[in-house]
């Protein structure tokens, strides 16, 4: 029966376990070993059940779990396809990599504050929504998602952390409220939240004034939380003043869950790319969106002199590219978007926690001062070099083919402004080298600026947690194969329209 | 079995770190050139199946959903390159181990191991059959070449240089990258042989200019032909080894191959040619006309390279089947003598530590075999008989004779190639031969690792000419096939008569001697042309990153204003904005509801008192009408539940209002209770405009929804089984814990975390920020009225709190108004006697209250997953308590959960907020 069970919950699995665990490690306030024992345990055993999971649905088809048994439109479903499985492993290996990361970074002292309950709350909440067929539902996981992370920000309690989060909550909230807009309109029209239900309501209708602004509040709110401009200005406000453990899972996971949720409320709900788009405008809108994001946020980044504020820069610069992939609004798009998804997810935590390594070893992010540790730490500086490169979309790491997918998407696309899209991304790819090449020179390769000898040692844990997302861009450049499949399977699901809605209640 | 060697060579380049360190300061050029040396043998053995015509292929699916394989293909030019790059590449790490012997042994393997890598690197691009998989070559190239022109990091110029060769390179990959995928894109097939053999398709197709383009770009970067050339000179910061290796055999004829393998395209696009040979024509001028005024020894040999690149080009540019020979062999012999000039400068500068001709001299006693090496190198690179430069040079005539061009390029071409021999002259007979005395002693004399290279390749472009049968029949014959598309009749021969080739080169040679003669003097008066260093390509970089850097610095002044209130304010704008261009795409207008708007006058005062208070909200300075503003639009939302039929959404609005004021005021009594104004009248009115846009935004699209077809089949459900399947007549407490239970987990889940937020943010620092709970403050006893009235008010409240969680499954009420009960009455023992007080009566932490909730709530889920495989199925108890049937489920549990949650978050937002205003 316990088996049974388990097999049963298996779409639940993600959520439950990492909130039991952030309980527990409430109980255990005060006793910081055992809370971080809680935290890994928990974090091990989600990772199983999203490999379980993708693993289940990887070739198509979906899980789906109702929560109280009543099913859709009714209750609750989580509906785990292709697509929110795929993400929520790649999440489960991002929080992977700074749990490993935290042994050497977060101390007894952050582990009071709470580092492990809201750690594990942010992860159930993004798995949430990564797994939710619910509009409402995804919502919660959103005000989730933005409560952890308000307290992972305000770790340290330095008066920069509360006024970057401060900022952060501010704007976040603002996005909040539009997306509770959206969604409370669209009830109000279809007497729905559940995503497939509402899908086929809107699918027939003639566009509508109440429909249209509730999906632009919506696209507004999630744009903003995932880093749009000209919506981001919380990111580069608060990111940098984040513990660096803390900024990576942040860079990892928050934006790309709510470009996931882009991706399903503006494919799956509104049809966006499909015949039967309930809104028209969306796709010129979001490649105007996309280009000047990239444009702005890699320009943005090369002024930058602190490792950390030019890193949260490229966080938007990239999911720009996923944005471009949106609106494209084909298929192909589609697929593209989310391979990069997962590779960004991956290389922005990487870089994020490299340069927490970096800080260690050379005493501070200015770039200004930093230098020379290449000497002391090569094996480092290589795995940091693959970071950078990747992102810079140098083959054969993930990053090559998550930007040559988009661009090649763009190119075989029917949008009339394919080729300047392109042409944006490729520039933005150059600049974000030229920005990259310029860190890693100063950083590593140039000799040090500060007095004080060597540089210091760098933490066998945060090695491995930077190898860890090192091996993965590697892994994924050498063998994308698996990725790009699934991700075409997903983006099948994704334009195939309603077929989660559990009929009539 | 191309891949087996692909995967040696990558093999061999990995191990070479390590192996480099254990074979010692001797040992390891002469052990790792048995890599190169063993691959070079390998590819040798493929000699009689080139010979015949034959290429071998190989195809590895890859990443088959993309139609990307790793398809290996060694045809007659491949060959010849993987020659090149393998036979030249055991030289250089020969000579690479002798020239590093002083260095550090961890600086000598890794020098080696990326040599090897570069190897592995050009060996794939020239092999690649998949355009995919050649970019990737492509692009490791650049990037292994930028870690060897910065390998001495420590020198601001390296750094400088290997960034430029990056940028340039790989930004110029960027526009390669552009064209393999519209190549793709239009012909479906990422094979090069195939995308060669459709070129005419290709330039037919609607993409036929940016594929050009892009290829033109990415062999123009890499093969630095103008405006592209500056990193090559630049690229001299590398150590010498690396410039040999780089600079004569390998990365810079990537481009040329690439062309060479796209002539058909370039012939096919209208103009391509025209384009193609003004950049050539132009990158031989500004290369001969820079390496005379160029004063460093390599810099020297790195113009005269550029020059070189130049003539290549053009080459691939002229139509007709001698262009294709005369590249073939001017690529050969470019090679062997620029690669053995380049180690002859190295071991010149390494035994002087001198860099600049004018200061060498004399060389050819201290160094007489390095001597005699460049001296037949330059006898080559001039074009004298009976070397193999003269062979190629003939060819080179031949081909523009031939071809369909006119005058120009034969001008440009004598004028270079008559620069090109007094090179020759001045590099080698100037340091070696003449200026005797100059220099008297070397610091390292002339040892085997240095000379095996020079020598070799010079010997070769003497044998290779005197004796060209086998060369003639395996390498040039199959080469020049492949790159014309069609075998051509050619002999290697070194006599054919009196012809006008010979002229021409007699020309040459004669002007170039002159040019020797008179080197110093023009040398001179062209560097005192200081307009020609303004010019320069270089100056363009510089400008494009002065550029980007100030772009930059504008931007990011503008994204990172610290201004929090503008932010938000352009945040609303844009949602506004997207709206309205939503309603322009879908060209709608709002409806209005069918029947005239029933305007109730209860929500109609209601609403204007909410409006009133916003507005107060919005307006008053003082933080205490601001609080009572907003607890005023709170107020009225909660009278209007209850007035629309929502009596428990109304009775949880009314307790968060009520905690609110509470939780605030202890707030307030820590803050000033004024504050100043801080907008200016401009953003005063810039925030209202924008907060009726939202708001008509929304009042528009609420009026339109109204107006719609009601689709109420779920909400009908819920009114109609409440009671029957889900056992609980107050609809809306049924829906949280039960229909719609799952939002209401993670809503626990966000109170639960939000009270250690405020635990940790809130209270006292010192060991609290260390995470520790500090001591509370004494108990500061409030007023008199409020102790006596205090502990009727705490049992009042618990056991309201207690009749609310119990019967809120049929009644009003529920977990959370029942948590939000129980705070109050520990909040009127904390105002009454002060915090510590209020703890001992709670005995349990906030946060452990916090946790058991969120614990219980999750678990309340379990039973119904392993009873039915559904989480949060709620199970279900008949039970006679007393004689009265009570029917219980695990909702108990669940709102129990909840109601611990909301106890435990609401106290520690009070005793944190308490505890910082008594601080």
């Amino acid at each position: 029966m316990i088996g049974e069970a388990l097999r049963a919950g298996v779409a639940v699995w993600p959520v439950v376990v990492p909130l039991a665990a952030a309980a527990l490690a409430l109980l255990l306030r005060g006793r910081p070993a055992l809370q971080r024992g809680v935290m890994e345990g928990a974090l091990a055993l989600t990772l199983a059940a999203v490999a379980a999971l993708l693993g289940r649905v990887a070739g198509g088809g979906r899980v789906v779990m109702a929560f109280g048994g009543w099913g859709a439109p009714v209750g609750i479903t989580f509906v785990a396809d292709a697509l929110s499985a795929l993400l929520a492993t790649t999440a489960g290996m991002v929080a992977l990599a700074v749990a490993i990361f935290a042994r050497a970074d977060v101390r007894a002292r952050r582990r009071r504050a709470g580092f492990d309950p809201l750690f594990l709350g942010m992860l159930a909440a993004v798995n949430g929504a990564f797994l939710t067929g619910d509009l409402f539902n995804l919502y919660v996981w959103f005000e989730l998602m933005l409560v952890t992370a308000l307290g992972l920000l305000t770790l340290d309690r330095r008066p920069a952390q509360v006024d970057g989060a401060l900022r952060y909550a501010a704007m976040s909230m603002t996005g909040a409220t539009c997306m509770l807009l959206g969604i409370g309109l669209l009830y109000g029209v279809a007497g729905t939240l559940d995503m497939g239900d509402l899908s086929a309501a809107l699918a027939g209708r003639p566009p509508s004034v109440a429909v249209t602004a509730a999906s632009y509040l919506l696209l507004a709110g999630l744009a903003l939380k995932a880093g749009v401009f000209p919506l981001f200005f919380w990111l580069p406000a608060s990111y940098h003043t984040a513990p660096i453990g803390v900024a990576a899972a942040l860079a990892g996971l928050l934006t790309k869950a709510a470009f996931y949720a882009c991706l399903r409320v503006l494919v799956t709900v509104l049809g966006v790319g499909t015949a039967a788009a309930a809104v028209p405008g969306v796709p010129p809108l979001l490649a105007l969106l996309a280009a000047a994001t990239m444009l702005v946020s890699v320009l943005a980044a090369i002024a930058q002199v602190d490792v950390r504020r030019l890193l949260a820069f490229h966080v938007m610069g990239q999911v720009a590219y996923l944005v471009m992939g949106l609106s494209l609004a084909t298929a192909a798009g589609a697929a593209a978007a989310v391979v990069y998804t997962v590779h960004t997810m991956l290389v922005q935590t990487g870089l994020f926690l490299g340069a927490g390594a970096i800080a260690r070893a050379g005493r501070g992010y200015d770039l200004r001062l930093l230098g020379g540790l290449i000497r002391e730490h090569p094996v480092f500086a290589a795995l940091f070099a693959a970071l950078a490169l990747s992102i810079s979309g140098i083959p054969p790491l993930s990053g090559f083919w998550a930007k040559a997918l988009v661009v090649d998407a763009a190119f075989r696309s029917a949008a009339p402004w394919r080729g300047w899209l392109a042409a944006a991304a490729l520039v933005t790819g150059f600049l974000t080298l030229y920005s990259m090449s310029t860190l890693w020179t100063r950083a590593f390769q140039r000799p040090r600026r500060r007095e004080g000898g060597a540089a210091h040692r760098i933490p066998t844990a945060m090695v491995v947690a930077v190898g860890l997302m090192a091996a993965c861009t590697v892994g994924l450049g050498v063998a994308i194969e698996p990725v790009v499949r699934i991700s075409r399977v997903a983006a099948a699901e994704l334009m195939a329209g309603p077929a989660q809605g559990g009929g009539a209640p | 079995m191309l891949s087996t060697l692909l995967a040696a060579s990558l093999a061999g380049s990995c191990a070479a770190w390590p192996l480099g360190r254990l074979l010692g300061r001797r040992g390891a050029g002469w052990g790792l050139a048995l890599v190169p040396a063993g691959l070079f043998a390998a590819f040798l053995g493929f000699g009689p199946q080139v010979a015949a015509g034959r290429t071998v292929t190989e195809r590895l699916a890859w990443v088959p959903s993309l139609g990307v394989d790793f398809a290996l293909r060694l045809d007659g030019f491949a060959y010849l390159f993987c020659l090149l790059v393998t036979g030249v590449g055991a030289l250089v790490v020969v000579y690479a181990g002798a020239y590093f012997a002083e260095r550090t042994a961890s600086d000598r393997a890794r020098f080696l191991a990326l040599l090897l890598l570069f190897m592995t690197a050009m060996l794939g691009a020239v092999l690649a059959d998949d355009l995919l998989l050649l970019f990737l070559f492509w692009e490791m190239t650049s990037v292994v070449s930028f870690l060897l022109i910065g390998f001495d990091g420590g020198s601001p110029s390296a750094r400088r240089s290997a960034l430029m060769s990056l940028r340039v390179t790989a930004g110029g990959g960027l526009a390669l990258l552009a064209a393999v995928l519209l190549v793709g894109a239009s012909l479906g097939t990422y094979s090069v042989a195939e995308a060669v053999a459709r070129a005419p398709e290709l330039a037919r197709g609607p993409w036929a200019v940016p594929i050009l383009g892009g290829i033109l770009v990415g062999a123009f970067t890499k093969s630095a032909q103008f405006p592209f050339h500056f990193w090559l000179p630049n690229a001299m910061q590398a150590p010498t080894p690396a410039s040999a290796y780089l600079h004569s055999a390998t990365m810079v004829k990537l481009g040329v191959y690439l062309l060479a393998r796209f002539e058909p395209l370039v012939g096919a696009v209208r103009g391509g040619r025209d384009v193609v040979i003004g950049v050539a024509l132009a990158t031989m001028l500004v290369g001969a006309f820079q390496a005379i005024r160029a004063e460093n020894y390599k810099a020297v040999l790195a113009y005269s390279t550029v020059a070189s690149l130049g003539i290549l080009v053009m080459l691939v540019g002229l139509d007709g089947p001698m262009a294709s020979v005369a590249a073939v062999g001017f690529l050969l012999a470019h090679a062997l003598y620029k690669a053995t000039l380049f180690f002859c400068a190295g071991t010149v500068i390494h035994a002087t530590g001198l860099t600049k001709l004018r200061q060498l001299g004399g060389l050819g006693r201290l160094l007489p075999v390095t001597a005699a090496a460049s001296l037949l190198a330059s006898l080559s690179m001039a074009g004298l008989p009976p070397f193999l430069g003269f062979v190629s040079k003939e060819f080179l005539f031949e081909a523009q004779i031939e071809s369909s061009w006119e005058a120009a390029p034969m001008a440009v071409a004598v004028l270079v190639n008559a620069v090109i021999v007094g090179v020759a002259g001045v590099v080698t007979l100037r340091p070696f031969f003449l200026g005797r005395g100059r220099v008297r002693e070397v610091k390292h004399r002339e040892v085997p690792g240095l000379l095996v290279g020079p020598v070799a390749l010079a010997l070769l472009g003497l044998v290779i000419s005197l004796e060209p049968a086998w060369f003639d029949r395996t390498v040039l014959r199959p080469a020049v096939a492949a790159v014309y598309g069609a075998p051509v009749d050619v002999q290697v021969g070194l006599w054919h008569g009196v012809t006008p080739m010979l002229l021409l080169s007699a020309v040459v040679v004669g002007v170039g001697t002159l040019l020797f003669v008179y080197w110093v003097p023009i040398h001179r008066r062209l560097r005192a042309e200081t307009l020609l260093d303004r010019v320069e390509a270089e100056h363009g970089y510089e400008a494009l990153l002065r550029g980007i850097e100030a772009a930059a610095a504008g931007v990011a002044r503008r994204v990172q204003r610290a201004d929090l209130r503008a932010q938000l304010a352009t945040v609303v704008a844009a949602a506004c904005a997207f709206v309205g261009w939503g309603l322009l795409a879908a060209g709608v207008v709002p409806r209005v509801p069918a029947e005239p708007l029933a305007v109730r006058a209860g929500a109609a005062v209601a609403g204007a008192v909410g409006l009133g208070g916003a507005a107060a909200a919005a307006r008053a300075p003082p933080l205490l009408g601001a609080l009572l503003g907003t607890g005023l639009v709170g107020l009225v939302a909660a009278l209007l539940f209850l007035t629309n039929g929502a009596p428990d959404l109304a009775l949880t609005q009314f307790a968060v209002e009520s905690l609110l004021v509470v939780l605030l005021t202890a707030a307030l009594l820590a803050l000033p209770l004024a504050a100043p104004p801080t907008r200016a009248r401009a953003a005063r009115g810039r925030d209202a405009a924008l907060a009726t846009a939202l708001a008509a935004v929304c009042f528009v699209a609420v009026l339109d929804m109204s107006a719609a077809e009601p689709r109420t089949a779920v909400a009908d459900f819920f009114g109609a089984r409440s009671y029957t399947e889900a056992f609980g007549r107050n609809v809306v407490n049924v829906i949280l814990v039960d229909f719609r239970g799952f939002d209401t987990l993670g809503e626990t889940t966000v109170i639960a975390l939000a009270a250690v937020i405020a635990w940790s943010l809130l209270g006292p620092r010192g060991r609290a920020a260390d995470g520790g709970d500090a001591p509370d403050p004494p108990a500061r006893p409030g007023p008199f009225v409020l102790r006596f009235a205090t502990p009727a008010f705490y049992w009042l409240l618990a056991v309201l709190s207690a009749v609310v969680l119990l019967r809120g499954h049929n009644e009003i009420g529920g977990g959370f108004v029942g948590g939000l009960t129980a705070a109050l009455a520990f909040a009127v023992v904390a105002l009454a006697y002060g915090v510590g007080r209020a703890r001992g009566r709670l005995r349990w932490h906030p946060l452990a209250l916090a946790g058991t909730g969120l614990l219980l709530a999750v678990a309340s889920g379990l039973p119904g997953l392993a009873a039915h495989g559904d989480y949060l199925r709620h199970l279900w108890i008949d039970a006679e308590v007393l004689g009265v049937a009570v029917k219980q489920g695990t909702t108990l549990l669940f709102d129990l959960g909840v109601y611990l949650a909301v106890l435990g978050a609401v106290l520690a937002f009070l005793f944190g907020l308490s505890r910082e205003a008594e601080r």
